[in-house]
């Protein structure tokens, strides 16, 4: 399906994808029910761009991004990558393509192996594909690590002699090394100082330029998404909540979680002084899910009908999507 | 000193001594003043002596490894840093109290929140263990904890990250200290949670006429929070301002770098100013000024002489380039 306002091609479309999560208890640690981490979910990632994906914490986002790469086994739904349902592919069919699609994860600290050599971990990818002339290997590792602004001379050094923000240039020329088409950032600068974070984003902005990637960029910092991402989709409790073009969003947020979210996040300027939303309560449980609107229990706004029944995701504008009864009524963007 | 000045650090040199006798200097001659009732936020990145800081002026560093070299720490007049245990204890929570970053750990798992609520409680105060009980409710209802009853009998990880703030907070608050001393108190909590939590302690503090020190990373926090700003970095104050005056005028070259390297919220620029190269870990630091092989104005003074924190009351900031027109 081509979108035909942009005109660009889906590269990944997700329908109606669920992840569900047994929960045991009880003396006999019996099955007591199931996490809903990611719960009837469809989304379309299009060439070249980069859709961020916020949310607090337990909302379902890494899930998600894990289910989509097939490391935690959906429950139901489909994922297109390219055309091809990455759900019902082989093992060897799936190795294949994962070539086209790699990720980066948030800690720096624990995603490298200790033991193996900087160059090592990078060609790492291209021994499981089947690279096998190490000339050929050598060449290429030096030329992705060239790419991150890492020196030569790492080469032969092991991660724990690197900084938090260095470990990452690695993590990144790893995923890189293999020309993904697709690159799913998890988290990437949350473990970095204020000072790295910045150099790392830009990183990532050259890098989708040098190599047309397409980005989806997992982040709980609006900050740093609204920096990146072309589009942006909220999620809460495992539902998607909005979806919308970076300027729409922030212009016009449309769900009251949104509005929560954008009116939270500290800004570095004491002379700006926003009226905020405050929100009550904690989040629920995903493994004791509310009726109705996950979010009617902290939602200022909600009635009756959001206490009974749960609102689908709607058109509110071009390509603005939210799922509230009411989000047509109040606009709320960062004023 | 005058009589609004509630805690003054005066040349404090906190040092960690690892194996073989290396000396890492966490904290090397840090000096500011908190007057009664601001909000003082001390910022900077990993590695800065920011936390070191209030762990020292909580008398908390563990000796050994770490040994307070020299300098003063002086609350209404008397420095912490010479009285002995038991003094220091008698002070602790009734006068200066402390919030950790991580609830979870800072928390016993094996006691239910209540009870050390009350065990604090009873420590400053002579109250039953039922009366002591009785006020720690209280204080859980005082900070915002919807069901306070059932939150007194849960052990801490029945809580969600944000409740177990809040029996933090209400812990600290249970002897309403003079002095609340915040080490990132919101940095492990979403940010509609970071919201509640800020407005919370602001609230209380304003209630009950505290003075509040808050060690971030997050300028964001600060711009929201503060009244007055202590920037650290390697284990230096470089700039010390009032919050206004710090983001409407930056002097120090890493200050500016810092609040031009964040991507706001409220802008939409296409690349970000970066500082360069890594931020220094404590045991090798650089000689000189500690920013200059990162700083973009750097000369060869910078590289040999460790700038001095010279300027008015308003605004100190420790670097070459203004030394000379001042």
């Amino acid at each position: 399906m081509e979108n035909t306002r942009t005109g660009r091609l889906p590269l990944l479309e997700a329908s109606h994808l669920k992840t569900y999560f047994p929960v045991y208890g009880g003396m006999f640690s019996t099955l007591q029910g199931y996490v809903h981490a990611v719960d009837d979910v469809s989304l379309t990632v299009y060439q070249g761009e980069t859709l961020g994906l916020v949310g607090e914490s337990g909302c379902g986002k890494s899930t998600l991004m894990q289910t989509v790469m097939r490391i935690t086994p959906a429950a139901g739904g489909q994922v297109f990558f390219d055309g091809r349902d990455i759900l019902s592919l082989k093992r060897r069919e799936l190795r294949n393509l994962r070539k086209e699609f790699q990720i980066i994860y948030q800690d720096p600290f624990s995603s490298l192996n200790p033991r193996m050599q900087v160059g090592e971990i990078i060609a790492e990818p291209l021994l499981v594909h089947g690279v096998r002339d190490p000339a050929e290997r050598k060449k290429r590792t030096l030329q992705a690590m060239a790419d991150v602004g890492l020196e030569e001379s790492f080469h032969d050094r092991y991660p724990h002699e690197f900084s938090g923000g260095q470990r990452q240039r690695i993590s990144i020329a790893r995923a890189l090394i293999l020309r993904p088409k697709l690159i799913l950032c998890d988290e990437p600068v949350s473990a970095l100082d204020v000072s790295i974070q910045s150099q790392i984003l830009n990183l990532l902005k050259d890098l989708r330029r040098q190599y047309g990637l397409t980005y989806i960029f997992v982040s709980h910092a609006l900050n740093v998404v609204r920096y990146l991402s072309d589009r942006i989709c909220v999620m809460y409790l495992g539902r998607i909540v909005e979806i919308a073009e970076t300027k729409e969003l922030f212009a016009r947020a449309a769900h009251p979680y949104t509005q929560a979210l954008l009116s939270a996040v500290p800004v570095p300027d004491p002379t700006r002084k926003r009226s905020r939303v405050l929100l009550q309560g904690d989040i629920a449980s995903p493994k004791d899910l509310p009726q109705g609107c996950r979010f009617h229990t902290r939602c200022p706004k909600a009635t009756d009908r959001c206490r009974r029944e749960e609102p689908e995701l709607a058109e509110i504008g071009p390509g603005h999507q939210s799922a509230c009864f009411y989000s047509g009524q109040a606009e709320g963007g960062l004023s | 000193m005058g009589t609004d000045t509630i805690l003054e650090v005066k040349g404090l040199k906190t040092y960690f001594y690892a194996a073989g006798g290396r000396e890492i200097p966490a904290v090397d001659g840090v000096s500011f003043r908190v007057r009664r009732g601001e909000t003082v936020c001390i910022v900077g990145e990993s590695g800065c002596g920011k936390s070191v800081t209030s762990l020292s002026v909580m008398r908390l560093v563990a000796t050994p490894p770490g040994r307070y070299v020299s300098g003063e720490i002086l609350f209404e007049g008397r420095d912490l840093l010479r009285l002995r245990p038991k003094e220091m204890r008698a002070l602790r929570c009734k006068e200066i109290a402390m919030i950790f970053q991580e609830p979870m750990t800072a928390l016993n798992p094996v006691h239910r929140a209540g009870t050390q609520i009350a065990e604090a409680i009873r420590i400053n105060e002579k109250l039953s263990k039922k009366e002591a009980g009785a006020k720690a409710v209280e204080l859980l209802r005082m900070v915002g904890v919807p069901d306070p009853e059932r939150c007194a009998v849960s052990f801490p990880h029945q809580l969600s990250g944000g409740m177990r703030q809040r029996v933090m907070i209400a812990l600290a608050f249970s002897c309403s200290p003079k002095l609340l001393i915040a080490d990132e108190p919101t940095t492990a909590l979403d940010v509609t949670i970071q919201a509640q939590i800020l407005d919370l302690i602001q609230t209380l503090k304003e209630r009950n006429g505290m003075t509040a020190l808050f060690v971030t990373h997050d300028l964001g926090v600060v711009a929201e929070i503060a009244q007055r700003v202590i920037v650290m970095y390697a284990g230096r104050v470089v700039e010390d301002a009032s919050c206004g005056e710090l983001f409407s005028n930056p002097l120090h070259p890493y200050t500016s770098g810092l609040l031009r390297c964040i991507p706001r919220i409220d802008d939409e620029r296409d690349t970000l100013d970066i500082i360069s190269g890594q931020v220094p870990t404590p045991d090798r630091f650089p000689t000189g000024c500690r920013f200059h092989p990162r700083c973009p104005m750097a000369t060869e003074l910078c590289a040999k002489e460790a700038p001095p924190l010279s300027g008015g009351e308003d605004h100190r900031v420790a670097c070459h380039l203004y030394a000379s027109k001042r």
